[in-house]
This record gives C-alpha cells, sequence and structure tokens, in this order.
C-alpha cells in the first residue's frame, strides 16, 4: 500500500509537488496522470527515495520512503522513464548482477526471469550499449518484475514500445493486479489508464487536482461520435434526450453524449438510419482537460455541450466558434485517428504472424 | 558492504589498475636499476648540472648514499605525488559522479541495498585498490633490490615508506571521493577533485623552494610525508600514519553522510 500524507517537495515556489495527500490501496491500481512537468515523475522518485520530501510522509507499506528505502525495495519493482542501464554489461550479465543486488545468489528459480525474458522478447545476447531504447524499456522491465514484486511504480512504462509490446505490457499489469499487486502507473495515454486502473489521480502544477475512481470518471466526461447517416436525422429527437452535436455535411454530424447516457444515445440513433458510427480516440489531454484547467468544472463542459445544442441550426462558421478550443482539439484528434488504425492493424498482423 | 558491487568496481577498474601499477612500477624498477652502490656520482654530477633551486623543488635535494635513501628521494620525492594523484582523480569520479550523472546509478539504488551500504562499498574500493596499488610497489622494489643489489634494501624501512605513501594517498582519494559524491554532475566533482591535490602539490613544490616560502608547506597535505626524513628516522611514522588515517575517516564519514542525504538528480 502506497501512502502520501500532505507531502511537499520544492524545487522552486512554483515547481516541485504541494501538499499530495493519496493511498493506493492493496490490490489497487492507480493511474497517475497529468501534464508534463506536473511533478509525476518528482512523486515517483520521491517514493523510490531518490529525493526525500521537504514535508510530509509518504510510505510504501508502511515504511517511510525515504528512511527505509532499501527494505521497500525487496518487494517493489520500478520502471523508471527514461532507461539508464549499465552500458558496457552485457543483458544476462546485468541481470545477474542486479539478481545478485537483490541478495540472491547462485542458480536459483530463474522461471519467472526466463518467462518474462520471452514475453517481451529480450534479446540476451549481445551489451547494452547496442540495444535500442526500446529493447532497453523492456529490459527494464524484466528487471522490474523478474522478483516477482508486491508493489509496481510504473514510470511511463509504454513509452518508447511498440503496440505490440505496449499491448503485451498492460496485459501483464492486469495479471499482476489480479494476483493482488498494487500498482502506480503514471502516464499519458487514457487508454491504458482506462484498460488497466481503477483509480485516476490528476495532478497539476504539483497539486492534485482530482483523485476518482474510472466509473465516476466515465460518468462524468463527455464522450463524442462521429456519425453518417444515409438520410437527415431526427434533430429535434436527438436534441429532446438532451445531447449535443456538430454538422459537419449534410450526412456528417458528430454528437456528443455525458458518458452515462450512451445507452439512450444508442436508443435514440436506432430510429435512425446510421451509416457510420465512430467513437473518437480521446486523448488524454481532452478527456482530461477540465481536470487539467483547474479553473472549469465539469457543469461548465456540459453547458458547453448544451450551447452547441442550442444553436444546431446557425451557419457552419459561427459553429465553430461556441468554443474557441475545439477546433484546435478537432485536428488533433483527426491526426491521431489516422495513426492508430494504422498502428492496430499491425497489432493484429504481428498477432497473426 | 555489497559484495556484487564491489566485484563489478574490480571489473571496471582493473585495467585503470593496472596502468598506473604498470606505469610506477617500471619508474622504480629503473630507478633501482640505475643506483650505483659505489657512490650517487654520476647521479649527482647530472644534478649539479641543474639549477639548485629545480632540483630542490623536485625533491631531490639530498641524495642519500643508501639504497633505501636513493629511490626515498627520487621516487618518493616527487612522482610518488604525481601519479597516484590522477589515479585517484579518474577512480573516484568513475565509482561514484559517474553513474549518478548518466543515471545508471538508480539501478544500484532500485536493489534492496541502501545507498550508505552501496557508497560505503564505493569507498572501500577506492581504498582497497590504491592498496593494492602499493602493495605492488613494494614487491616490485623489493623484487628488483634483491635481485640487483642483494640485501642492500633496508626491508622495514622500504615498508614504512610505502605505508606512509599508500595513507597520503588514500587521503587525497578520499577528498576526491568527497567532492564525487557531493556533485550530481561529473564536471564539479573533477574539478574539485582535482584543484585540492593540485593545490597541495604545488604547496608543497613552493616550499621547498626556499627558506622564505617553507611555511606554504603547512597548508599542503603533501608535507606531511616526507620520505627522507622517513629514512634518516627523522620522522614518527606512527603520528604520520595516525593523522593519515584520522584525515581518511573523517572524509569518508562526510562523503557517506553527504551522499546519504543529498537528493538524486531528476
Amino acid at each position: 500500500m502506497i501512502e502520501l500524507k500532505d507531502v511537499t517537495l520544492k524545487y522552486s515556489s512554483t515547481k516541485g509537488i504541494f501538499n499530495l495527500n493519496f493511498n493506493v490501496e492493496k490490490g489497487e491500481a492507480f493511474g497517475y496522470v497529468g501534464p508534463n512537468d506536473a511533478g509525476k515523475t518528482t512523486t515517483i522518485r520521491m517514493l523510490m527515495g531518490l529525493i526525500r520530501a521537504g514535508r510530509g510522509s509518504a510510505t510504501i507499506d508502511g515504511l517511510n520512503c525515504f528512511s527505509r528505502a532499501s527494505a521497500i525495495q525487496k518487494h517493489l519493482g520500478y520502471v523508471p522513464e527514461d532507461v539508464v542501464l549499465f552500458e558496457n554489461m552485457r543483458v544476462k550479465e546485468y541481470l545477474n548482477f542486479i539478481t545478485q543486488m537483490r541478495g540472491i545468489f547462485g542458480q536459483k528459480d530463474s522461471k519467472l526471469r526466463d518467462s518474462l525474458i520471452e514475453r517481451f522478447e529480450v534479446e540476451t545476447r549481445g551489451k547494452i550499449e547496442n540495444m535500442s531504447n526500446g529493447m532497453k524499456k523492456r529490459l527494464a522491465i524484466v528487471t522490474a518484475l523478474m522478483h516477482d514484486p508486491q508493489t509496481l511504480v510504473l514510470d511511463e512504462p509504454t513509452s518508447g514500445l511498440d503496440p505490440l509490446m505496449q499491448s503485451r505490457f498492460l496485459d501483464l499489469i492486469l495479471e499482476e493486479k489480479r494476483r493482488g499487486k498494487t500498482v502506480l502507473l503514471s502516464t499519458h495515454k487514457f487508454e491504458e489508464v482506462e484498460r488497466t486502473c481503477d483509480r485516476v489521480g490528476v495532478l497539476k502544477e504539483g497539486h492534485l487536482v482530482e483523485n476518482m475512481d474510472i466509473v465516476s470518471l466515465r460518468a462524468e466526461e463527455t464522450k463524442a461520435y462521429l456519425v453518417k447517416f444515409a438520410a437527415p436525422p431526427n434533430l429535434e429527437q436527438i436534441k429532446k434526450y438532451g445531447f449535443g452535436y456538430q454538422q459537419f455535411s449534410q450526412s456528417d454530424y458528430e454528437i456528443f453524449s455525458p458518458g452515462d447516457r450512451i445507452d439512450v444515445l444508442m436508443k435514440v440513433l436506432s430510429h435512425e438510419k446510421v451509416l457510420v458510427f465512430n467513437s473518437k480516440n480521446q486523448s488524454l489531454e481532452e478527456i482530461f482537460q477540465k481536470h487539467y484547467q483547474k479553473e472549469i468544472k465539469p457543469q461548465e463542459i456540459k453547458r458547453e455541450v448544451r450551447d452547441i445544442e442550442v444553436k444546431p441550426k446557425e451557419e457552419k462558421s459561427k459553429e465553430v466558434k461556441p468554443n474557441e478550443k475545439k477546433p484546435k482539439l478537432f485536428q488533433k484528434k483527426e491526426v491521431k485517428s489516422k495513426v492508430l488504425p494504422n498502428q492496430e492493424e499491425k497489432v493484429s498482423e504481428v498477432k497473426k504472424a | 558492504m555489497s559484495i556484487p558491487l564491489f566485484l563489478k568496481n574490480i571489473k571496471n577498474n582493473t585495467l585503470l589498475l593496472l596502468v598506473f601499477a604498470a606505469l610506477m612500477s617500471i619508474y622504480l624498477a629503473v630507478i633501482i636499476y640505475i643506483y650505483d652502490p659505489s657512490g650517487v656520482g654520476a647521479m649527482v654530477d647530472m644534478m649539479s648540472i641543474l639549477p639548485a633551486v629545480l632540483v630542490n623543488a623536485m625533491g631531490f635535494g639530498t641524495i642519500d648514499s643508501g639504497l633505501t635513501g636513493f629511490i626515498a628521494s627520487l621516487f618518493y620525492g616527487f612522482l610518488i605525488y604525481l601519479f597516484p594523484m590522477v589515479y585517484c582523480i579518474i577512480l573516484a569520479n568513475r565509482l561514484v559522479a559517474k553513474w549518478v550523472y548518466e543515471g545508471s546509478f538508480t539501478s544500484l539504488l532500485c536493489t534492496p541495498n541502501s545507498r550508505i551500504k552501496i557508497i560505503v562499498t564505493q569507498g572501500i574500493y577506492l581504498l582497497a585498490s590504491i592498496a593494492v596499488l602499493f602493495t605492488v610497489l613494494f614487491l616490485v622494489g623489493y623484487g628488483m633490490s634483491e635481485q640487483f643489489f642483494p640485501g642492500m634494501l633496508e626491508v622495514k624501512v622500504f615498508l614504512k615508506l610505502n605505508l606512509g605513501a599508500c595513507l597520503m594517498t588514500m587521503t587525497i582519494g578520499m577528498f576526491c571521493f568527497f567532492f564525487s559524491c557531493l556533485f550530481n554532475s561529473t564536471k564539479p566533482a573533477l574539478f574539485f577533485g582535482a584543484v585540492i591535490p593540485i593545490g597541495f602539490f604545488i604547496l608543497n613544490t613552493l616550499s621547498k623552494l626556499s627558506e622564505r616560502t617553507a611555511f606554504l608547506g603547512k597548508f599542503s597535505l603533501y608535507s606531511a610525508f616526507d620520505g627522507l626524513a622517513i629514512v634518516n628516522g627523522q620522522a614518527n611514522i606512527t603520528l604520520i600514519i595516525g593523522g593519515f588515517a584520522i584525515f581518511i575517516g573523517v572524509l569518508f564519514v562526510a562523503a557517506v553522510g553527504v551522499f546519504s542525504l543529498k537528493r538524486l538528480p531528476v
């Protein structure tokens, strides 16, 4: 169990982490998200005992993260964001070295280690300095998990991994969670949080601005769908049930729905002739935007949706206006949706192979 | 102390140790080889050509006629400061600051070993490797003397000479080690690790130039070790060794303390 109480660690008056309070219970996976420079890595390095908290207490399994760091490390696996290993060592040599540093000598049971090596297809011959960043990250994952730790602290563990490996890693996290492991996952990718975590904490400028479970987060978030109709839809009906929309052409619409009303939207659309129904791949920034911009309250987002709903028949040029941030988001989303399907194809190709 | 880490240090730094041990052994062997028991005539002649100030500065001012004194003035008077100093600067940097700067030190701390245990291991390796260096020197000196001038080397005195020089080098090494632990980047660690021993060396050299600069020697650690005084029996070797040992202990504790509390770089 990871516990932070009023933890403050300042680099300057605005940089660092301030009055952090959160717990990650045993067997729980906690998604730790936030924009760059929010203090996620600082928090994690503080948990790893690399830096001492200025104020407050941080404990893992009841042990102080700074003074009892070595005791904590016995049952902890850590994947750092930037992996730096001993470059001049060979992979096997490095793994043996770390195993020995963990106090295990001789040829003890290395089944878990071997299965991890196989699972992440780590090349065990050759020197670390000749490995790609992705391979180094995979090696770091093997190193972090090979002693079957009770607590996992993961700092953007999938960055630098190809989609196949990302997927394998997330599966592994889920397995570990089922086995009762405690997981702290810092990430930028919403899919990862969505897939593995029970609860999410949003960090902004060193402050925890949100700490909620995934179910209520889903309910609060506004989902967007790209819909193509064969015939002009009954917009009155869509409006009546409180859904917002934006019209791109005669048949193309983007429809907004609160996360807990998707079933209602389905029912409404079942009366229409729908050709295409795509859920937009929303990035973490988009979904958490209201959290990232602390001033904006959840209600305001819902109001925005209603604003759009109120002016459906206005000219297209005006339609873009209601929220100035929207156009930017659209562009971003389009780029993303172009990239993602390709990656998924690759995954399925590899899986077939 | 962590044994796997100690073994890794050996693996990483043996080449460095070998290079310095070989260089110094060759010097020492050559110096013993050129010794002329019938009098140090040739050497004295050569020295008389050079300006007296320079000869003094290099510590060759008084050349003893015995073999031990000859070695003490030619090897333990000048070279003994330079080579080990460079060795200490390089090694201390490689043991701590380099890994911290690169980031690979994190992988050590992500094992169930405390910072204190890890840094003590690094410090012990530094001291141990210096001890090995001087053991090699002692054996080479003893072997060469027995080979060419059997029975002429005063073994006990030669041992004291090496012991004193060894502890002096360890003290210098601990200075470098302290700065290696203090800084998170290699540049300042190397800079301060080099400036201090070089400063001691310059002060020591200047102090030998004339009577009027002699006071400078008081500020130099190197002045505490005087090879010829040990040979002549003027120096109290117990006092020298004890003094250096205290220095080493204090610096080691300071280095461990600084390292165990500091913020490692993000």
